[in-house]
């Protein structure tokens, strides 16, 4: 298994050959609005340093000043955790038997859907704005004949090639079960 | 009107319990649902490791105030802000 994941359920001889997650610069984006929370206090403080001089010598403001700014600081980093848990416990698997859709979407709400790579039926890649364009990633549309008819991959880095790498399976994998059928014919 | 300053360290004690139980869940969705191992486990002990700090740093300053004092509420507001 590449990478070293854990593929639950797993088919026999099956493996995985696509194992994708959303661009980095999703995560980026999430984490960075953190990073600015926290130096927000900081700048507060070099821009205003006589004003935290006085709350250093107030007896409700002192106090006040420092669980205030503890549980900012906790909860802050509680948040950077659960936007890196949410980016990276979504995860779309592609292997030589079925595509896997894992999503988590808050704590305790986690969808995962699958389906035979023969019953797709149409690939579509989808890229837009200007970062997705010049660092090449965007959704992947995949149509399915099963129950959930539509998988969508989003924000996976080269979102064109995985799309073709999809189709080609897809139309591999139903080449390779027509003629698994029609040896079953021929020996009957 | 006093307010015993208590009162306040006892809110920060919520939150900071409150914070536990939220990392708890994170970190067992990550280390549970999250592969592979070597990519969870470490940012879960970044994560342990900057939840001391930040406690421990916390709890340098909060040792050092008087829980115990009470703060007059109807004070001149001169006085309840510290400014001169």
């Amino acid at each position: 298994m590449p990478h070293g994941f854990y593929l639950p359920h797993a088919l026999p001889n099956e493996k995985i050959i696509l194992l994708l997650r959303r661009h980095w610069l999703v995560l980026f984006g999430r984490e960075l609005v953190w990073v600015v929370a926290a130096l927000l206090p900081i700048a507060l403080a070099w821009l205003l340093p006589g004003d935290l001089q006085g709350l250093a010598e107030n007896p409700l403001g002192y106090p006040l000043a420092v669980v205030g700014g503890s549980a900012y600081y906790l909860f802050l980093w509680l948040f950077a955790l659960n936007a890196f848990v949410d980016y990276y416990l979504d995860v779309w698997i592609v292997t030589n038997e079925r595509i896997l859709n894992i999503e988590q979407h808050q704590l305790f709400s986690r969808i995962a859907a699958e389906q035979r790579l023969s019953r797709i039926q149409d690939v579509t890649a989808e890229t837009r704005g200007v970062f997705a364009t010049f660092l090449h990633f965007g959704d992947v549309h995949v149509q399915t004949a099963g129950e959930q008819t539509r998988f969508v991959f989003r924000q996976i880095p080269d979102s064109t090639a995985v799309a073709r790498k999809i189709a080609s399976l897809a139309e591999f994998r139903r080449r390779f079960e027509d003629i698994r059928e029609e040896l079953h014919r021929a020996q009957l | 009107m006093s307010l015993p300053l208590t009162l306040l360290y006892v809110v920060y004690l919520v939150l900071v319990g409150v914070f536990i139980l939220y990392s708890f869940f994170n970190l067992y969705h990550l280390l549970r649902f999250g592969s592979p191992l070597i990519v969870t486990l470490g940012v879960s002990l970044l994560y342990l490791l900057g939840a001391v700090t930040l406690l421990s740093t916390s709890w340098a300053f909060i040792s050092g105030i008087d829980w115990s004092s009470t703060i007059d509420l109807l004070a001149p507001p001169a006085t309840f802000t510290g400014l001169n």
